[in-house]
């Protein structure tokens, strides 16, 4: 415990520049707020606007190679690939958003309250937690399809069920090591009840590792969400979405490969940005922890 | 470490038991009827009648489970609405693209993951080391599925060494088979890859730090020699636990490949299945998956406690 | 000509505040047969020094002077020839057996593998080898023992393994840090009796490096005093320990309470604490926790100046003039 507490008051000491201050010199971490800034800015502006409708067929314009008129060119049905690529960057987000959510706000909760209560209580939400992981995301999704027909809420509903059980378990490992804590012993001699122990204590000190999943877990969701709809199973026309619009340009493969390249270089941008902050964070917020790795 | 197995057999049981009841609630109650989730809502009585008939429908949801987990135990999986063929000969003939699919994908990964592993970490903080993660971070944020697209553009449409997809059986010959897993395989093995050469990476950072690989050093050992001998066996721990994990995600991600490829495997299967709403077929081929997944778990669990030394004392 | 003589050695390690002195000129020497033993507190310097002798200084570290063994000097060899030097002219034992031994890997194979590098030894010949080692450590029962690992065996026994690996290519000098520290009480003499008699009986050097002045006092004939990454006082054993020279060498003995003697009062104690080796003071390092520092301790730091015979130390302050 001695070596454990000097620990702190050095860690302590490193951290006084202020994490601003680290993270402006943390460099992978400012490209990836860069990246995923570009991608949030791209979909608020296509709120407002975009180069051209990305939804308007303009049959004569069909496959059109990148020009000074169309940046990235149009597709098979003339529409304008930078503005659908703009316009899909919305549904990512919103996917990515209410999935992550769900498992932040929900799976957390469960999270912690597994590591409160111990006992059957956890005994109970691990098994659950156990059958999930039965079921990567992709067949939940499939299962969801066959039963109720395609539509981007069965890839939402299918990614939130995944997140709710993977941050319930990483709330509850993290939360049961702060059970463990001194200053948790000390409350609970102090007569203070679980939950106000949960949210006082364990919760603020746990945030970190909600934080940092939450942000690696959007960059999951972006790629699943392109998957599943690039199967089928996710977004539907006319809906534009980054997955759907490769699964369309395979169909010209052999004639317009550019087609195929726009949106996957928007996926991979978003999700290595999304990285690059997740794995930032982790060692902007313990330092520690990133010289051991 | 006998009282560990048994409980996490036990597990292991209830969750492939939860499994299946998952997806029947899933499939053929919550939505309601399923010979009008096979048929379509405007589907005319007569055929609705029929197909009920045909596959049982008209009898209740529990004594139908009962049926389905029954036949399973005696290797029946039923009829194929659409193929009209039994749905093992089915997933049978489509295991021929999607195991060597799989199996590929975990082999090329398992070598080229430990070999930029291994260089990474013996050339740490150097530019090698700096190479191989940025390639490994890059790994992590491609879309498998692009990824392969990507390959078709080069191998196929530019280079036009490869197929771009399609398979044509084994009873073609080997070479022609395998020529057309080429792409996929690879497709596959790149996540896997990029993961793997991480874990690999900062295992034998970690084992490299200890103080037995010094003594190897002190006897006059050369670096190599020292990592050959001493730092791999223990590196190689961890790194085996987590490619165990990954095979699940192997499987699952054929699902995403065969399509990109279309290859006629088990993955292309089910969505055929799923857009002819062959039900049978679904329920079947999703149990499976769930199955491997959660097989292929209690093995690595297993494993892992067989090789946990802590574990093995208590033996 | 001695023959082990280290000549103002310097290592430069790389850290996170940038490079750091972490030893800073130090010089001595070992005969055959002869042993010295280094004492300091953790982090002056004495554990670099051993792998500066051994070329395992860690990564990015820098080094000058020079190691002169038998006429050859260690620095200026490649690694591919250090790689011969270790384990068969010099050899190490470390503080930890618990994590010094692959626990992979059965011990003969583990001792038998400088055998075979530096000896050629294979198969059968080894493996006798291996046995005439363990027997000669005092393990007992070696012909069950060597097919045994690490976790099966205790503290003293690995350590014993680990000294059987040490001398396996008859080093010509033999490298000891700390190694007794992490053994158990009654078990630090069987350990330090048996390096004993090893060394009076093969005629190798032995480096000797310990905080506890004990295990220091009872094992070697000379004695060197390190602080700050330098040498503050060295001499025979004997000598050293009746008269100390150095206001550190005299703090670090006053503070080891002795039993049998009466102690009035409390312990003594050196003030402040050891420093950190990137914020060490110009001129003598010793000189802001030294009671009897004055100006000119901050200056150009002290050189070694005889004291007795062959007994030398470095401090402004010799002969009792405060």
């Amino acid at each position: 415990m001695q070596a454990t507490a000097t620990a702190t008051t050095t860690e302590n000491k490193a951290a006084a520049p202020g994490f601003g201050y680290r993270a402006l010199r943390h460099r992978s971490f400012m490209i990836g707020l860069v990246l995923t800034g570009t991608m949030i800015f791209a979909a608020l502006l296509s709120l407002l606007w975009t180069p051209h409708s990305p939804t308007e067929i303009v049959i004569l314009e069909r496959l059109r190679p990148p020009s000074l008129k169309h940046w990235f060119g149009t597709d098979r049905f003339g529409r304008d690939i930078l503005s659908m690529i703009m316009a899909g960057a919305q549904t990512s987000i919103v996917v990515g958003l209410i999935a992550v959510s769900l498992g932040a706000v929900v799976g957390a909760a469960i999270g912690l309250w597994a590591a409160a209560r111990r006992g059957w209580t956890e005994d109970v939400i691990m098994r659950l937690s156990d059958l999930n992981m039965a079921f990567p995301v992709i067949l939940i999704a499939i299962l969801l399809t066959a039963g109720w027909g395609p539509g981007i809420t069965n890839a939402i509903l299918a990614l939130g069920i995944f997140n709710i059980s993977l941050f319930a378990r990483q709330v509850r490992a993290a939360g049961i090591a702060m059970w463990e804590r001194e200053f948790v012993l000390a409350a609970k001699a102090a007569g203070k009840g679980n939950l106000a122990i949960t949210v006082e204590h364990i919760l603020p000190n746990i945030v970190s590792v909600i934080v940092v999943q939450a942000t690696i877990s959007f960059a999951v969701a972006i790629l699943a969400e392109a998957a599943l709809s690039y199967l089928g199973v996710g977004s539907q026309p006319p809906d534009p979405s980054w997955g759907r619009m490769l699964s369309e340009s395979q169909k010209h493969i052999f004639s317009s490969p550019i087609i195929a390249v726009w949106p996957g270089l928007a996926i991979v941008l978003s999700v290595l940005g999304l990285n690059l902050i997740g794995d930032g964070l982790r060692d902007l917020i313990d330092p520690r922890l990133a010289r051991q790795r | 470490m006998s009282v560990f197995l048994a409980r996490r057999f036990v597990t292991f049981l209830i969750t492939i038991f939860g499994a299946s009841v998952i997806i029947f609630l899933l499939l053929e109650v919550l939505p309601g009827d399923p010979a009008l989730t096979m048929l379509g809502v405007d589907a005319p009585e007569s055929a609705v009648k029929a197909i009920r008939l045909e596959l049982g429908l008209d009898r209740p949801a529990h004594i139908r489970y009962v049926d389905w987990i029954a036949g399973l135990f005696q290797g029946e999986m039923g009829l194929s609405y659409v193929y009209k063929v039994p749905v093992t000969e089915l997933i049978g003939q489509r295991l021929q693209v999607t195991l060597p699919l799989a199996i590929g994908a975990m082999v090329v990964a398992t070598l080229v993951s430990l070999s930029l592993g291994i260089f990474a970490a013996t050339n740490h903080n150097r530019l090698g080391d700096y190479g191989v993660m940025g390639f490994s971070q890059l790994g992590l944020a491609i879309p498998d599925f692009w990824f392969g697209i990507l390959l078709i553009i080069l191998f196929a449409v530019i280079l036009q060494w490869l197929p771009s997809g399609g398979f044509s059986g084994w009873d073609d010959g080997v070479w022609r088979g395998v020529r057309s897993l080429m792409l996929p395989v690879f497709t596959q093995a790149l996540s896997l890859t990029a993961i793997m050469t991480r874990v690999t990476r900062s295992s034998v950072l970690e084992v490299a730090r200890e103080d037995y690989v010094r003594t190897a050093r002190a006897k006059g050992l050369s670096r190599r020699a020292a990592l050959w001998r001493h730092v791999l066996r223990n590196a190689l721990i961890p790194v085996l636990t987590i490619g165990g994990l990954l095979v699940a995600t192997v499987v699952t991600g054929t699902l995403v490949i065969e399509n990109v490829f279309t290859l006629p495997g088990v993955g292309k299967l089910i969505f055929d299945a799923i857009s002819n709403r062959d039900l049978m077929v679904v329920k079947n081929v999703v149990l499976l998956f769930a199955a491997i997944v959660v097989v292929v778990n209690f093995v690595v669990d297993v494993l892992y406690a067989m090789v946990d030394p802590r574990i093995r004392v208590h033996t | 000509m001695a023959l082990l003589s280290v000549d103002d050695l310097h290592v430069e390690l790389q850290t996170n505040r940038g490079m750091v002195p972490a030893v800073r000129g130090v010089s001595f020497a070992v005969e055959a047969g002869g042993t010295l033993g280094v004492v300091g507190e953790s982090g002056c310097g004495k554990s670099i020094t051993a792998l500066a002798l051994m070329g395992l200084l860690p990564e990015g570290a820098r080094v000058r002077g020079r190691i002169d063994l038998g006429g050859t000097d260690l620095l200026g060899l490649s690694e591919d020839e250090m790689c011969h030097v270790r384990g068969n002219r010099i050899a190490m034992i470390f503080q930890e057996p618990m994590t010094s031994l692959n626990p992979v890997h059965r011990i003969g194979r583990q001792i038998a593998e400088p055998l075979r590098l530096h000896r050629g030894l294979r198969g059968a010949n080894a493996r006798d080898e291996v046995l005439r080692l363990l027997d000669r450590v005092g393990l007992p029962d070696p012909a069950k023992r060597i097919d045994a690992y690490p976790h099966q065996m205790s503290g003293g026994q690995r350590q014993r393994v680990m000294i059987a690996m040490a001398l396996s290519c008859e080093p010509d000098i033999l490298l000891a840090d700390e190694p007794t520290t992490a053994l158990d009480v009654t078990i630090q003499g069987q350990i330090l009796d048996l390096i004993n008699e090893l060394v009076d009986d093969s005629g190798m050097g032995l480096i000797l490096i310990s905080h506890d002045l004990g295990v220091i006092g009872e094992t070697t004939d000379n004695v060197a005093v390190m602080y700050g990454g330098s040498m503050v006082e060295q001499g025979p054993t004997d000598s050293l320990f009746e008269h100390l020279a150095h206001p550190y060498s005299q703090g670090l003995f006053a503070a080891v309470p002795r039993v049998g003697e009466r102690h009035d009062g409390p312990l003594h104690t050196i003030p402040g604490t050891v420093p950190e080796l990137a914020d060490l003071p110009p001129g003598c390092a010793f000189a802001d926790r030294c009671a009897k520092a004055s100006d000119v301790c901050w200056g150009p730091a002290p050189g070694m100046a005889e004291v007795g015979a062959a007994h030398h130390a470095a401090c402004h302050h010799l002969g009792g003039a405060v």
